[in-house]
């Protein structure tokens, strides 16, 4: 079993940390209570424990560099065997293959218990139990630790108690958590908006030009999926070969949601019949053909969120992106937002 | 209002008993003369004579058992038990006799008598005079059982016992009989069954019992220098339980921690703990927490003694810990 590591978030308004240095190696065995890195804010530079036993499998970002909040920057696995990418180094193998030879530098288990007996039980020992103060991030075992009433009022406030995890809030999560996270405890209040007005005739254009063409007429809401796809794929650098799915839906409509999944890679000809499923990793609500000219989601909607609009001038269209800043940095939205942009002004970037 | 001790308070509410109500009597080890080890029955041989303040011989079982008859016949008996830890020796007249023959008479007899008795630890007193064992009677339906937590509480209580129709145990805490505290010259009672509220919080309730009252008292004290309200909830009888008091203050605080000084296992604590787990689950924001006496015979070195039983400090930091999340 495989646990990542995340980048946490140690302020309320941190995107972004810094590792300063890795305490563990890989293949390195640690326990939860380890150091695993140093991490710097704008604000401090503190000691972020493993939260896992087991053995360190992955440190995947560098040291000195700005990582995302929430980004994967270690994996520690609960096998050794696990550990597929980078074998322990000779000397630690060997140093941890030593006592089982039968070196034997422990004493044999009866003498340890014949020791605690001479010594009598402690003073110490006689004392109640003081109840451990755990440190408060614990190793998780797949289920979100939180207080009855942080679960509840969670539920009650449609709060994703996951996300908050994926912020770094540590577990067992409490109603301050609640609190403290605010906004970002939300599916939406968290989220940015951008807009963008792009001239309409290049778009139409286009899509006429495909008709004559290829005798195929392209649905509008299957053609922005298309060019979004890219736009996003080229905004984060994802490759081809990492599937991108996009949600669409339209209004007025009463089909619903579709996912289409690579829409970018699929023919123009064949957009309808493409693949579809999966999980979305953008969705796109299409309004052009109703009378709005403005509609932000609904606080559960899922992000990033794409609302497309007429414009409230009829020779454009506005285009609205809601994001949270947590899980698509600003950077990349606004290079997504201008690579759209500039794909539906001269759509034969998209073919090329 | 003037201000008289536990002792004192204990005194007066069978002496304006005794003379209200001429049924009412006391019995046993040295309560006339010598007025018990604790000196709380000093003076009542005086007024009421040798007939109503009764010196048994040594013999808890034979006095209870005078006791639970003369009380099915008619009279309204006080019954002294020198020490808490010789329930031992009436549990079969409190438990077996006493608790059960109402409802096994059909309702025909009634057993209003009163057993009073103390608990508490670091008086010196070694293992078998120490305890608090009170919890053993609160397991037996049938009986009632107050824990006053100061003088004021010992008078209006025990004038409620001795008007009940049942048999009610009261621990009074043996450390508190030279305490002061205000009482009022003119008569009350405090009915059975009524928690009281004696400081208010928002960050964490304190449900206390008897002598652990007051360390909850301190602990709160000690907790609002470093910014956090606690709430203390001073049940007054653990039977019958004010359940909607408790209930109603941790489902304000969302955090509990309950502190009396029986042992801490199989106790008052986890009877009270489970009540709110049960019924007040989905308002709690930290594992709701026990501390009672140290499940241990209780040492006779004072400096052992002193670490068996929850003290301000081990009270206030038990609480930082739960309003922080850290438990």
């Amino acid at each position: 079993m495989a646990h990542d590591i995340v980048m946490p978030m140690l302020g309320m308004v941190q995107d972004t940390g810094i590792i300063v240095s890795w305490h563990k190696q890989i293949g390195d065995a640690v326990k939860a209570s380890d150091v695993l890195m140093e991490v710097e804010t704008d604000k401090a530079t503190v000691e972020i424990e493993a939260g896992f036993d087991g053995y360190v499998a992955a440190l995947k970002a560098e040291t000195g560099v700005p990582v995302p909040v929430g980004e994967v920057v270690a994996v520690i696995t609960a096998d050794k065997g696990e550990i597929e990418t980078a074998p322990a180094s000779p000397e630690t193998t060997k140093a941890e293959a030593a006592p089982a030879e039968g070196a034997a530098p422990a004493t044999p288990p009866v003498e340890q218990e014949a020791e605690k007996k001479t010594k009598g039980p402690a003073v110490a020992s006689a004392l109640p139990p003081a109840p451990q103060a755990h440190p408060r991030a614990r190793p998780r075992s797949g289920r979100i630790h939180a207080s009855p009433k942080a679960r509840r009022l969670a539920r009650e406030r449609g709060v994703d108690l996951e996300r908050l995890v994926r912020l770094g809030v540590p577990e067992p999560i409490h109603v301050s958590d609640l609190d403290k996270a605010g906004a970002a405890a939300f599916g939406m209040p968290a989220t940015s908006l951008m807009r963008v007005t792009i001239a309409r005739a290049p778009f139409e254009a286009f899509q006429e030009w495909v008709a004559d063409e290829a005798s195929v007429e392209i649905d509008g809401t299957n053609l922005w999926a298309a060019f979004a796809a890219g736009s996003l794929r080229a905004a984060t650098g994802q490759g081809r070969d990492e599937e991108i799915v996009v949600e669409t839906s339209r209004f007025p409509d009463t089909n619903g949601a579709v996912a289409l999944t690579d829409p970018d890679c699929a023919g123009l000809s064949c957009l309808e019949s493409g693949p579809t499923g999966g999980i979305a990793a953008l969705t796109i609500l299409d309004l052009t053909r109703s009378m709005l000219t403005d509609y932000r989601p609904a606080g559960d909607a899922a992000l990033p969120h794409l609302t497309i609009c007429n414009g409230q001038d009829s020779a454009n269209f506005d285009l609205y992106l809601a994001f949270d800043p947590a899980i698509l940095a600003a950077e990349t939205a606004y290079a997504f937002l201008k690579e759209l942009a500039d794909r539906t002004q001269v759509p034969l970037r998209h073919l090329l | 209002m003037r201000e008289i001790t536990l002792s004192q308070a204990v005194n007066e509410a069978i002496a304006e008993e005794m003379r209200r109500d001429p049924t009412v009597f006391v019995l046993g080890e040295d309560v006339a003369e010598a007025g018990t080890p604790f000196k709380v029955l000093k003076g009542l041989v005086e007024e009421f004579g040798t007939e109503r303040i009764v010196d048994t011989p040594i013999s808890e079982p034979g006095f209870a058992g005078i006791a639970v008859g003369a009380a099915m016949t008619g009279s309204r008996p006080i019954v002294d038990l020198m020490f808490g830890d010789f329930l031992t020796l009436v549990m079969d007249q409190i438990a077996n006799q006493a608790a059960k023959t109402h409802y096994m008479s059909g309702g025909k007899l009634r057993v209003p008598m009163v057993l009073r008795t103390n608990m508490g630890a670091t008086r010196r007193s070694a293992a078998q005079h120490s305890q608090s064992l009170h919890a053993w009677v609160c397991h037996i339906p049938g009986l009632k059982v107050a824990m006053p937590s100061s003088a004021y509480e010992a008078k209006g209580l025990l004038k409620s016992a001795i008007r009940d129709n049942n048999p009610v145990i009261i621990f009074e805490d043996k450390m508190m009989y030279q305490e002061k505290a205000p009482v009022p010259e003119e008569e009350y009672l405090i009915p059975l069954g009524e928690a009281a509220v004696l400081r208010k919080g928002r960050d964490i309730t304190f449900v206390a019992t008897s002598s652990m009252v007051q360390v909850a008292q301190k602990a709160a004290e000690m907790l609002a220098g470093d910014g956090i309200e606690a709430e203390l909830v001073d049940p007054r009888t653990l039977v019958p339980l004010d359940e909607g008091t408790i209930l109603s203050s941790v489902r304000k605080t969302s955090r509990a921690i309950i502190i009396d000084e029986g042992y801490q296992s199989f106790g008052v604590t986890g009877e009270i703990a489970a009540r709110i787990a049960e019924k007040a689950f989905y308002d709690l924001d930290a594992p709701v927490q026990r501390m009672g006496a140290m499940d241990v015979p209780i040492p006779f070195s004072p400096v052992l003694e002193d670490l068996t039983v929850p003290t301000p400090e081990s009270v206030a930091e038990r609480a930082r810990a739960t309003v922080r999340g850290e438990l």
